[in-house]
């Protein structure tokens, strides 16, 4: 369950993270290497490229948290919704490049090591807490969207279902480059 | 215009669980369910805000309630534009999910949400026994006591409260003596073997649990100086020889002030406990006797509970203060039953048998553990050289050391805690 002082954590923790961003991509792939040796073959080379795309990825989060009680009944365009993006983003790495469900464990902790290490101090057992859970829900909301993949036609088939909006979602992500986060993933033929 | 965004069955995906993610958008959404008893139901969420929910006839708080009552059913989750007249929303999701789940909670509701991102999420159940290793529900059914068994609390106390991550298990008895002392130790013992990170907290002023390892002088500062607010967790925690189980004693060397003891600042119990379940995956808490004063303070912060029953008369007469206790606790501070651990069994006593057959009819049935543990000179042993029972003899521990490790099993079972790894090995090269 993400609370708002769970909202209030990451952010605040967040913005000790921009400044330190380059290195703490750097630490996050050393330690995912480190995890798992195996992924390192399965990126492009181009490590600097993956790096700016999970930087994004995260600001693109962070940022989708920050709004206030009052401000619930602004509209904010689908593409620039957390909920939508990140279910397209989990069907997308299952239909394309069929991840597998261990790699979210292994990001999740690749990823708190890179905290706790690049925050210190600041790294709170309440900050770990709050990071945590807004990955585990990241994680489900993926795997959800991973889970109707397979139910694609049924939706498809249904008269409220609407292929363009998803259509539209994957443009944007493609156009915001943070689509390509293919932890074991294989190039799709 | 509907725009369907997801759709499954909530035997794949609770309805807790689509709700949460469906709160990290901004969208109008609707979550409409085709629930498996003929019922129907719909749920309208906009950035984190429960705008409206119906159930049957059922409008607002009620329906939202009641639409966990089923788990099976259908869920089909769609966006749509923003209506131009929102009402004013029913309250934030995350408060009415746990609102709804201090009315009813069950296993799937409980499980904490990290077992999502598993693929093989550990089955509730019992664990089996380990080979050779003797278990207490194999006796013999007991002869028929000569006294009529005593009655307990025949009805289970609801397990309320959404658990989430944190798992703070309370061990207590309405009577002092029972051993709680004792299996809150070597529990939280087995739990770190078995690879789990423990802190075990001495809730009573007496400070048993480290007058049972006879490191009285130890203690810097304990659970009431923090309660207290003269002491920090990190000055008061005690790392031990076994790298993931640490102790928070009771109390530093000096008694903490008597008005503050007797005050039981409920709050501030519910935090601390709160901030250890941050630091491990298991906080187990030694409570004092009784289900009042310190131990309800405590109760309030727990997650779950174990009670402690005496196989003895006396003791079995007052454990129907156990659900009475627990029933007087607020909705929504209320731990759930984990379990009952049946204590000093004597076999050869047809009265202590007389109790272990009165809690098999009396208590409800999923309440007593299969591990009982018997009266045992390794004990007095134990407590003499102030030494864990495990740790009599690095070597070859007394047999009946191994059943806490049955108990441990069987709890973490309950509790869904994520398996360690296995580490099998093959007898030959």
């Amino acid at each position: 369950m993400l609370t708002e002082t769970d909202r209030h954590a990451v952010r605040k923790s967040f913005r000790l993270v921009v400044p330190i961003a380059d290195t703490a991509a750097d630490l996050f792939y050393k330690r995912l290497f480190e995890l798992r040796p195996d992924y390192r073959a399965l990126f492009k080379d181009d490590i600097a490229g993956q790096k700016r795309k999970l930087l994004r990825m995260l600001a693109f989060i962070v940022k989708s948290l920050d709004f206030s009680d009052a401000q619930w009944k602004d509209d904010v365009p689908p593409e620039q919704d957390l909920m939508l993006v990140v279910l397209a983003l989990g069907r997308r790495h299952t239909e394309l490049y069929r991840i597998p469900a261990e790699s979210y464990g292994v990001v999740a902790e690749a990823l708190l090591w890179t905290l706790d290490y690049g925050l210190g101090e600041a790294f709170t057992p309440e900050v770990r807490a709050a990071w945590t859970r807004l990955y585990t829900l990241l994680a489900a909301t993926m795997r959800l969207g991973a889970a109707t993949v397979d139910r694609e036609g049924a939706l498809n088939g249904a008269p409220a279902a609407d292929r363009q909006g998803e259509e539209a979602l994957l443009v944007h992500l493609s156009e915001a480059g943070i689509d390509e986060v293919r932890l074991g993933a294989e190039e799709p033929s | 215009m509907k725009i369907g965004i997801m759709q499954g069955s909530l035997g794949e995906f609770d309805l807790a669980e689509v709700l949460q993610v469906v709160g990290l958008g901004r969208q109008y959404t609707g979550v409409e369910l085709s629930l498996g008893d003929g019922h129907s139901g719909m749920i309208f969420v906009k950035s984190g805000q429960v705008v409206s929910a119906h159930a049957d006839e059922r409008q607002g708080h009620d329906a939202f309630r009641n639409l966990f009552r089923s788990k099976v059913g259908d869920f089909f989750v769609f966006r749509q534009d923003t209506p131009p007249d929102l009402p004013e929303p029913l309250g934030r999701l995350d408060t009415l999910l746990m609102d709804a789940a201090a009315e009813r909670s069950g296993p799937r509701f409980e499980r904490p949400l990290e077992d999502v991102i598993q693929e093989h999420p550990t089955t509730p159940g019992v664990a089996p026994p380990a080979p050779g290793v003797p278990v207490a529900s194999s006796f013999p059914p007991p002869a028929v006591p000569e006294a009529a068994p005593a009655r307990f609390g025949t009805r289970p106390p609801t397990p309320v409260r959404l658990t989430g991550s944190p798992r703070i298990v309370a061990f207590v008895s309405p009577k002092g003596g029972s051993g709680k002392s004792t299996l809150a130790l070597n529990t939280a013992l087995s739990l770190a073997r078995r690879g789990h990170s423990v802190i075990l907290v001495d809730g009573d002023v007496n400070g048993d649990v480290l007058s049972a390892i006879d490191a009285r002088e130890r203690a810097k500062a304990g659970a009431l100086d923090i309660v207290a607010g003269r002491a920090s967790i990190a000055e008061a925690l005690i790392a031990t020889v076994m790298p993931r189980l640490k102790l928070l004693p009771a109390v530093g060397p000096t008694l903490p002030d008597v008005d503050l003891v007797s005050r039981d600042p409920h709050e501030r119990w519910v935090e601390l406990l709160g901030a250890l379940a941050e630091r491990a995956e298991i906080v187990i808490v030694d409570t004092p006797a009784g289900m009042f004063g310190t131990t309800r303070a405590i109760l309030r912060g727990a997650t779950h509970v174990v009670g402690v029953l005496q196989a003895e008369v006396l003791a079995s007469r007052s454990f129907q203060r156990f659900s009475e206790g627990l029933d007087t606790l607020p909705e929504g501070r209320r731990p759930a039953v984990l379990g009952v651990a049946l204590n000093m069994l004597q076999t050869r006593h047809s009265a202590s048998l007389g109790v272990f057959q009165g809690a098999l009819q009396n208590l409800p049935a999923e309440w007593l553990f299969d591990t009982t543990i018997p009266r045992h000179p390794a004990f007095l042993e134990a407590t003499e050289q102030g030494v864990p029972l495990r740790q009599l003899d690095e070597d070859a521990p007394p047999p009946v050391a191994f059943l806490f490790d049955n108990l441990a099993g069987e709890i973490a079972e309950r509790l869904a805690l994520k398996r360690p790894k296995k580490r099998a090995q093959k007898l030959l090269d």
